[in-house]
């Protein structure tokens, strides 16, 4: 047997092993089609979203399990200036869920902006704490901005996956991961800094020998109930801190090397704003100890009122359902190697 | 933390699973060992939306051997970490930080005992993407 005909056979035993294997186990992986999504026009109070699932995986987990789920999605073509939300509701065993959500406007396909291509990543840590089939789907949920017309616009790519089936838990059993609690979180030019979102006091394995740090902030333009001049823009500076302490309490070692400043238009509305520190290295000084906390820094630096969203409320579960569920929005959390 | 080895790209015949190669990150092949190997081997793939790492497995009697390729088009590191099959390890190998490259080489992924399993994860600047692969 050859070389090449070596390749060929191993091929065709992995489609055969493909093809024996994919009926007994769920997707953990799921490439979008791309589709055109309709959104509707604003009601004349409040909002209706619609609501479209694109796709779904699932992952048979432990009770002690930690798994790392993320959508990504990429839209364009925007009939009118929408809302575009790329939201995951994972669902588990005992009545257990999860959900995240990010969002942001899509200008229209004539506006000329950057920002009518958008693409916008929602991933977060799932650990139901029980055994059992954990199932996630990814909707991308949306509405016109205008009130008198219906829009569409173009899913053009995107994925929804499992891309770690075995993150390391802190030495309490739980994920380090936390959402912003619901409500916009102010910054203006009286109250310019919030610390948000956060990871409290937290201890990793004495193995751990370092940490993947993410903080993903939803910044809303304009809070709500203040004077707004939609013609403008505010200006935003976003740090990811992470603190490693020594077992006297005193810092060890702290990084702050992923930042960011955003001039963000109003008519964008909501901005995602993610920050990741890929290799915080743990420090194995003397005194140093495997404990740590971390945050993003949001300082107000200019513009329009500003404010970070937390978990929204109410969501339907479809279009129009009288069924409604939260989804967490601004978060941050660790993977851990 | 030991460093992996690199040396410059060489183009292989076998091409097994390669043809595969899914538009989804962190898609996992692996497939059937091969028939000439003295000790079983296992391809295996892993990526990012920036970063691709192929390349092939063999387990041996406390190492596992890692020939792998490795293209980004930004900047990742790579952890592997091996396991015996109770979950005995001795830490990640991590890589330093590549950026903009396309590069192969080899790592000897020390383990406490036989190897079960070994963990690979990318972690470039948007997204980290891990798999674990078992001794076939």
């Amino acid at each position: 047997m050859n070389i090449r005909s070596l390749g060929v056979t191993a091929v065709l035993a992995l489609i055969a092993c493909l093809l024996v294997a994919t009926p007994a186990q769920a997707a953990t992986s799921v490439a979008f089609t791309p589709q055109t999504i309709s959104v509707p026009k604003l009601p004349e109070t409040g909002v209706v979203h619609s609501v479209t699932p694109v796709g779904t995986i699932s992952l048979n987990m432990t009770a002690t399990q930690t798994a790392y789920v993320v959508s990504k999605m990429r839209v364009n073509d925007a009939t009118i200036r929408s809302l575009f939300d790329n939201e995951v509701v994972c669902r588990g065993p005992g009545g257990w869920s999860k959900n995240m959500v990010t969002g942001q406007n899509v200008y229209d396909r004539n506006s000329g902006s950057p920002s009518q291509d958008v693409t916008l990543y929602t991933r977060f840590l799932v650990h139901p704490g029980v055994a059992g089939t954990v199932t996630c789907t990814a909707n991308v949920r949306g509405n016109s901005l205008s009130p008198t017309d219906d829009a569409t616009y173009r899913l053009v790519s995107g994925y929804l996956m499992f891309a770690d089936t075995a993150v390391t838990n802190a030495t309490d059993g739980q994920p380090v991961q936390s959402s912003v609690s619901p409500g916009t979180h102010s910054i203006n030019a009286d109250s310019p800094v919030v610390r948000l979102p956060a990871l409290d006091y937290f201890t990793l394995p004495a193995t751990v020998q370092g940490l993947n740090v993410v903080g993903d902030a939803e910044l809303a333009v304009c809070s709500p109930s203040t004077p707004c001049d939609k013609t403008k823009a505010t200006q935003v500076k976003f740090t990811l801190f992470v603190n490693q302490w020594k077992s006297d309490g005193t810092l060890c070692k702290t990084d702050s090397s992923a930042q960011v400043t955003q001039d963000v238009a109003y008519w964008v509305h909501h901005k995602y704003v993610p920050l990741n520190k890929a290799d915080f290295t743990v420090s194995t000084a003397p005194g140093c100890i495997p404990r740590f906390n971390a945050y993003v820094k949001v300082e107000w630096l200019g513009g329009e009122t500003a404010g970070i969203q937390g978990t929204a409320l109410g969501l339907t579960d479809s279009q129009g359902s009288a069924t409604t569920h939260a989804s967490d929005m601004s978060h941050a959390y660790v993977l851990p190697y | 933390m030991r460093k992996l080895h690199t040396r410059p790209t060489k183009r292989r015949r076998v091409k097994a699973a390669v043809v595969l190669a899914a538009a989804i990150p962190g898609t996992l092949i692996s497939a059937a060992p091969s028939a000439v190997a003295a000790y079983p081997t296992t391809p295996f793939e892993l990526h990012t939306d920036t970063s691709q790492m192929k390349g092939t497995l063999a387990w041996y009697q406390r190492t596992i051997g890692v020939d792998y390729t490795l293209k980004t088009s930004s900047c990742v590191r790579v952890f592997m970490t091996g396991y015996t099959a109770d979950g005995a390890t001795e830490g990640p190998n991590a890589t330093s930080t590549s950026c903009h490259v396309a590069i192969s080489g080899n790592a000897a992924i020390g383990v406490p005992g036989t190897p079960a399993s070994i963990r690979i994860c990318l972690s470039d600047v948007t997204l980290t993407v891990c798999g674990e692969f078992k001794r076939p």
